[in-house]
């Protein structure tokens, strides 16, 4: 089976009391997440983007066995997350906050070996994993001081350390790169992407749309708790409607047929604005030679993701 | 001026409203000297079999001035641990809000906590025991016991300074409420302790705060038994001095909570 | 499951060993506990701080005092692991709190040992009462299953605090009042009716035997009282399992630890 993990028009309700003034409080419901429906195949990058309050936290509790959804179902790894949750719990790695969920007291080594215990490992095998690990997310000698003493990115390595003690198939990070510098985020990111090689399944939450695009074979947006665009970065561009923009630098100076503008070399440079961008160049090349100009640089503009982002959210 | 105040009340409305939507505790600390004063009474009874409704009642009183004093003495070390947990502390830090301010934001509310207990405990037990005969001492013991309250809140900033260094409260405090709970004289007469323990208990406030109460309750303002306050008023100076030292020594030059 | 209680147990021990500050903070208040408690009873009877047999008992019974009260923290510290967003990585790791809170018991223990101890001697050189155990394999026992029922009740203690914002004052008023319902002061130096109250709290046939074998005054036939010690533990076990249940059911339905 491709789908390692399947989610079902998940459905979850939070009761809670809007206080007005002292003692009155009045109770309401929100919808955090409104049929949301997902799969995910195995070995990939999955990202789940969208604005603040979306959903993404909750969709990512609810796959992990720690919110149970008022309606839908979700298989992970094979085990359903109401009927197996022990199973589930045992496929996957997940971090939410990084820096949160370790004894401050105790230095990262100390934290990793008490979860990989916790997990069912021997003293030595947590203690090689662990070792192992600080190795892989390049915590180095930091992680035999404790953790009160930490930086956030420290933190984040050690997160993505516990995510993997028990080495799961499955690794849910929600904004593991959240607040980190541009270096520290690289190397999370390095490690993610060197993740799935070695086969494990990610699902992925950041508000970093670059990010997103580059780690991530697929995308869903999720807004209001509706899922509401799903495929690779791709998919999602063409089905938007999304223009690429295309430049052809021309040598010649004498341009008969197309409207140019100046480029940065003082030469015309011809722009098509189109959704086909491979087509439309081939065609432009072809007419081009045909009519004997000579071509400078090419370069091919592509629509970012920042730009699906902003039109899927605000359109709804 | 008008910042300050206006800082003032941000803090203190938000104290205020965190309590009224905990009511059941404020409910159970005052339940809390009861308790204490029956357990005690029935043990006491029970071991010498005979009652001792005076003895309640210094008991009673003891007790209360006690939960209050510890709870005034604890309250901010508490208020700097949550707010280290939760990362407020830093952002009050960081706002311009003058950490004075803050204190006395949190030192009122603990205040009006501490005298609403005392003023329904120790209506109850008044009451009960001397009918209304009292009640006019009674009244005039809980402006006896806002003096004091001032040398404990120097106490209580010296305690959260300390908090800020040694990261964990219970460390701090543990120790510091059983030296107060014990030599203070609150529930028994300090003469029964050894020498130097009756000293230390005369060289702290909590003493003279609950004799001068129950001294007002049963007799009268004795101003022969007030005239340490103005001395004891240097506990809160320097509560002030300690806490400013360590707050800046510890947190700003070094850079970390520890946490 | 041993394999986590071990790591429970490393982890209790390590975190001992960095808080310093505690072990040095209990050594200093102990001795103190000791003379507000006894003087706060002995006001009504001063005469009784010369009398060997009260003292002995009132002793043992602060020494469960001691006993007690490091529970009611340990149940405590479970809000710590909450705020620090341990919970939810504990849960994952398919771990029961009470095996959790079984690691930190360790520190208890301890803790428990030294005010043990601090007792033996204070009442040796300030109170002039030399104490004996005069029971030492039942001492042991009945410790044992005192330890293994104030984990249970720790677990249960901690389940109905989570939610409340200020745990600290509920847990420093009721580390002193449970000790008097727990028979931690032998009923026997007390007037038959108020024993007669105190005999019907579970505690106090878990609490009351440890006192016993120690003092050598048994209320009843030693080996009766062991089975019903053994009843209740294993009752206040499966209850701190129900609520466990019940809280994690809660907790992953509504997104918030709390039973309430
Ligand atoms: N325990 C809870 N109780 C009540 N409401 C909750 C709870 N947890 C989440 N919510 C609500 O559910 C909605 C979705 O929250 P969620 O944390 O999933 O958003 P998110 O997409 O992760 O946002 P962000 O990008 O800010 O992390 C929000 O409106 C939030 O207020
Ligand atoms: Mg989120």
């Amino acid at each position: 089976m491709r789908e390692i993990i399947v989610a079902r028009n998940l459905v979850k309700i939070f009761k809670v009391k809007e206080r007005k003034g002292l003692f009155k409080s009045n109770p309401k419901l929100i919808r955090a997440l409104d049929r949301v429906s997902f799969e995910i195949y195995r070995g990939e990058i999955f990202s789940l983007v969208g604005p603040n309050g979306a959903g993404k936290t909750t969709t990512i509790k609810i796959l992990s066995t720690l919110l149970i959804p008022d309606e839908g179902e979700a298989i992970i790894n094979g085990y359903d997350i109401l009927k197996n949750p022990n199973k589930v719990r045992e496929s996957i790695g997940l971090t939410l906050s990084p820096e949160k969920g370790f004894y401050s007291r105790l230095t990262g080594i100390e934290n990793l070996v008490y979860y990989g215990r916790l997990y069912g490992l021997s003293k030595n095998e947590a203690l090689n994993k662990a070792k192992n690990l600080v190795e892989l997310v390049n915590l180095g000698k930091d992680a035999y001081r404790t953790v009160d003493e930490y930086s956030l990115g420290m933190k984040a390595k050690l997160s993505i350390a516990k995510c993997l003690i028990h080495d799961p198939p499955i690794l849910f990070l929600d904004e593991p790169t959240a607040g980190l510098d541009p270096l520290s985020a690289r190397r999370i990111r390095l490690l993610i992407s060197e993740l799935t090689k070695q086969g494990k399944t990610i699902l992925l939450t950041s508000h970093n749309m670059w990010e997103v695009e580059t780690l991530s074979s697929r995308v869903a947006v999720i807004n209001k708790g509706n899922i509401v665009a799903i495929g690779s970065s791709k998919e999602l561009k063409e089905k938007l409607g999304l223009k690429y923009v295309i430049e052809v630098e021309v040598l010649n100076n004498e341009i008969k047929d197309y409207e140019t503008s100046l480029g940065e070399r003082g030469n015309p440079v011809i722009k098509m604005i189109t959704d086909k961008p491979n087509e439309t160049l081939i065609k432009l090349i072809e007419e081009l030679k045909e009519k004997g100009y000579n071509i400078g640089y090419i370069r091919i503009i592509e629509p970012s993701m920042e730009e699906v982002f902003a039109r899927i959210v605000e359109e709804k | 001026m008008k910042k300050y105040i206006n800082q003032f009340i941000a803090i203190f409305s938000v104290e205020i409203k965190s309590l009224m939507r905990q009511a059941g505790q404020f409910g159970f600390v005052i339940f809390l000297p009861f308790l204490f004063s029956f357990f005690t009474f029935g043990i006491g009874a029970g071991i010498s079999g005979s009652i001792s409704l005076e003895i309640w009642f210094y008991q009673l009183i003891g007790f209360t001035v006690l939960t209050l004093a510890l709870i005034f003495t604890e309250s901010s070390a508490w208020y700097v641990r949550e707010g280290l947990l939760t990362g407020r502390l830093e952002y009050l830090l960081a706002s311009p809000t003058h950490p004075l301010v803050v204190v006395t934001a949190t030192a009122l509310y603990n205040a009006i906590f501490a005298l609403l207990m005392f003023f329904i405990i120790g209506f109850i037990g008044t009451i009960a025991v001397y009918g209304i005969a009292k009640i006019l001492n009674f009244i005039l013991s809980i402006f006896i016991l806002v003096l004091f309250l001032l040398p404990m809140l120097g106490i209580n900033l010296i305690v959260a300074g300390l908090t800020i260094i040694a990261k964990e409260p219970q460390g701090i405090i543990q120790p510091i409420n059983s030296i107060i709970s014990a030599v203070s004289g609150f529930v028994y007469p300090i003469t029964l302790l050894p020498l130097f323990l009756q000293i230390l208990g005369k060289s702290l406030p909590y003493y003279y705060a609950v004799e001068n109460v129950r001294i007002t309750i049963t007799e009268f303002v004795n101003l022969l038994y007030l005239y340490p306050l103005p001395l004891l008023l240097l506990y809160f100076l320097s509560g002030i001095v300690i806490y400013r030292f360590l707050e800046n020594i510890f947190i700003r030059k070094r850079g970390t909570y520890g946490w | 499951m041993l394999n986590k209680i071990f790591a429970e147990i490393e982890r209790g021990f390590a975190l001992w060993k960095s808080y310093k500050i505690f072990l040095i903070s209990d050594l200093i208040s102990t001795p103190f506990w000791i003379y507000f408690f006894i003087l706060a009873i002995l006001i009504y009877a001063q005469h009784l701080l010369n009398d060997r047999f009260i003292m002995t008992n009132l002793m043992w019974g602060l020494f469960m005092f001691f006993f007690i009260s490091s529970f009611m923290w340990l149940g405590n510290s479970v809000i710590i692991i909450l705020q620090q967003g341990i919970m939810e990585n504990i849960i994952l790791t398919n771990t029961k709190l009470s095996i959790h809170i079984f690691g930190r018991g360790i520190i208890s223990i301890l803790d428990t040992t030294i005010g043990g101890i601090i007792i033996i001697l204070m009442s040796y050189f300030t109170f002039k009462v030399t104490l004996y155990i005069a029971d030492p394999l039942f001492f042991i026992i009945f410790l044992i299953l005192a330890f293994l029922f104030f984990i249970f009740f720790s677990t249960i203690y901690a389940i109905l605090i989570i939610a409340v914002r200020s745990p600290w004052i509920i847990t420093n008023i009721l580390q002193f009042i449970l000790p008097f319902f727990s028979g931690a002061i032998p009923i026997q130096i007390f007037q038959k009716e108020i024993a007669g109250i105190i005999t019907y709290s579970p505690l106090f046939y878990i609490v009351g035997p440890v006192v016993a074998s120690a003092t050598g005054y048994y209320i009843m036939d030693k080996y009766l009282l062991l089975t019903i010690a053994l009843i209740i533990v294993l009752f206040t076990a499966s209850i701190s399992n129900y609520l466990e249940k019940l809280l994690i059911k809660k907790a992953l339905k509504e997104g918030k630890f709390s039973l309430f």
